[in-house]
């Protein structure tokens, strides 16, 4: 489902624009991550997708429908969000529930609901939790409820803000699986995200926010030859690109088997 | 002198059947930046609990053996009066701030007046505190109309106007840009400069690989590495528990069976030991292969 936003601008009450003019179109399936510095309208862009922000001028089409002419119940048949704090999400009692929120709001059949849940349930290893209380897990256990809810919705478009944080690297690993099978699967993703290492492994197309407005557009590779713009804009980059850069690669390198073979 | 004592702490939370700690042993030295790693349950923030004293006096439980932080036993001693002291800062900024304040500023004042300190002595403390985290320009807004980031460093700014001589921090950077996090982390190199002991729960190992003193690992609530972050970090034990080397340890490894790296080389841990290992092979073997 194509995603596009015409020149959309936005100010919260506090009086100072987030977002200053952005226009962007994302293709159907396309793996996208956003990136820039805390402050910069990353997390903004992101809320204006799934209609919970409404632009205060310009539009944004999600496939044929406006944002603004429909609800951000409706809204949700489309585009999923996850928060990064995954206590701002949770408010059922139960794993299975939380997770099963969603699709029994879809008007789901119980069939589909229990058989959402709990596939998004095993995608998350969470199978053994159905029936804690999500407050008892831990962080990242919270977390990944939070990802198993988005997941069940089985939305064609979802928005994950900071999926990493707080993850270990077997979870990160994890989480990039089930990336890779959304992505199998034609689903748009979209990631904001500090974490360029994992980026960098994981994304085709990185959108640099500055200031309210996308700064720099390119592929995950190109993105990265660009190091002055990064540096400007409070990013570091990853660690195989440093490592490429300063050997004197001819070229940048996303992971360590592409480094090894660009400099043997 | 050994301002962190932990002696044979083993701790199970109410309710639960199995410890979220078991045995752990280890003295921690006045002014060292410690870092304590580990997959999620292993028993990160846990371990910040027991040092805070937060554990046995919040969470009940069940506490067998001793932690005692600058002198004092946690056992007999209040959160209160370890709390000029010993400062933690938690992973969650929402489960930190005291949400009696209305800006920025007071909420840094809520501690200092806690602690009873002067009227006098509070404004420099507070500036001086907000400047460091970089918030001085926020300091009339509310700490609920900061992003996650900036309340993360407002976290941190409340507990270093307390100017604890240990301080805890559970992963402080994990909501802030890559610049936000290089500038905490360029504060903590500061305090522990000046003296403060620092222990810090932490996921990004390439700040740990180049600021840490030292590093405790831990799986399913036990220490199975504590040594330098090159001995740690390069330890085929941390994968096992669930923890990735760093980019530059795997293209080394990884560059051994490609005769790109020499066998006899440390693994490395940073850019610029990375670089180091590299070039040093790179010349060899064109040496080689000129003679």
């Amino acid at each position: 489902m194509l995603i596009r936003a015409d020149d959309i601008h936005f100010t919260y009450s506090e009086g100072e624009k987030v977002l200053n003019g952005v226009s962007v179109t994302i293709q159907p399936g396309e793996k996208v991550a956003l990136v820039g510095q805390n402050g910069s309208g990353k997390t903004t862009l992101a809320r204006h997708l799934n209609g919970l922000l409404r632009p205060a001028t310009g539009q944004v089409w999600i496939g044929d429908w406006l944002t603004q002419d429909h609800s951000p119940a409706q809204m949700a048949r489309r585009v999923a969000y996850v928060f990064q704090n995954p206590d701002e999400q949770l408010f059922h009692q139960r794993v299975w529930d939380e997770v099963a929120f969603g699709p029994q709001n879809l008007g789901c059949s119980v069939r589909e609901v229990a058989f959402q849940v709990e596939r998004a349930l095993d995608l998350m290893d969470l199978r053994g939790a159905s029936d804690l209380n999500p407050r008892d897990l831990g962080y990242s256990g919270r977390k990944r409820v939070t990802l198993a809810s988005a997941l069940a919705m089985q939305t064609p478009i979802i928005v994950f803000d900071e999926p990493t944080a707080g993850l270990d690297s077997k979870e990160q690993e994890q989480l990039a699986g089930v990336f890779s099978l959304l992505h199998h699967q034609g689903k748009t993703i979209i990631v904001i995200s500090h974490d360029m290492d994992f980026l960098i492994e994981n994304m085709d197309r990185m959108l640099l926010m500055m200031n309210g407005k996308i700064a720099l557009d390119a592929s995950a590779r190109d993105f990265f030859e660009q190091s002055r713009i990064l540096e400007t804009s409070g990013l570091i980059a990853p660690q195989i690109v440093r490592l490429s850069q300063k050997m004197g690669c001819s070229q940048v390198s996303t992971n360590v088997d592409e480094f090894l073979d660009n400099f043997s | 002198m050994a301002v962190i004592n932990v002696q044979g702490l083993t701790y199970t939370y109410p309710g639960s059947t199995s410890p979220a700690l078991k045995d752990i042993n280890f003295q921690i030295e006045s002014g060292q930046l410690v870092a304590v790693i580990g997959g999620n349950e292993a028993g990160k923030s846990t371990l910040c609990l027991a040092l805070s004293g937060l554990i046995p006096a919040l969470f009940h439980g069940q506490m067998q053996g001793m932690v005692t932080v600058c002198g004092m036993d946690t056992q007999q001693y209040s959160p209160g009066q370890f709390a000029g002291q010993v400062g933690l800062v938690l992973q969650n900024p929402a489960n930190q701030l005291s949400g009696m304040r209305y800006t920025v500023y007071e909420e840094v004042a809520f501690g200092l007046e806690n602690l009873g300190i002067s009227r006098v002595e509070m404004p420099a403390r507070i500036e001086n505190a907000l400047e460091q985290v970089g918030l001085a320009e926020l300091c009339d807004r509310s700490p609920y109309a900061l992003s996650g980031g900036q309340q993360q460093r407002l976290a941190l700014a409340s507990v270093l106007a307390l100017t604890p001589s240990v301080l805890l921090l559970d992963e402080p950077t994990a909501m802030l840009d890559p610049q936000g996090s290089q500038d905490v982390f360029e504060i903590i190199q500061k305090l522990v400069q000046a003296g403060t002991t620092v222990v810090i729960a932490e996921h990004h190992l390439e700040w740990i690989a180049r600021y840490a003193d030292r590093i405790i690992a831990l799986a399913h609530g036990e220490v199975i590495l504590d040594g330098s972050p090159r001995e740690v970090l390069t330890s085929s034990r941390i994968q096992e528990a669930g923890i990735n080397w760093l980019r530059y340890t795997q293209a080394a490894h990884l560059g051994i069976a490609r005769g790109l790296w020499s066998p006899n080389t440390e693994l490395p841990i940073t850019l610029e030991q990375t670089l180091a290992g590299f070039r040093q092979m790179g010349t060899t073997s064109s040496t080689r292969q000129e003679t």
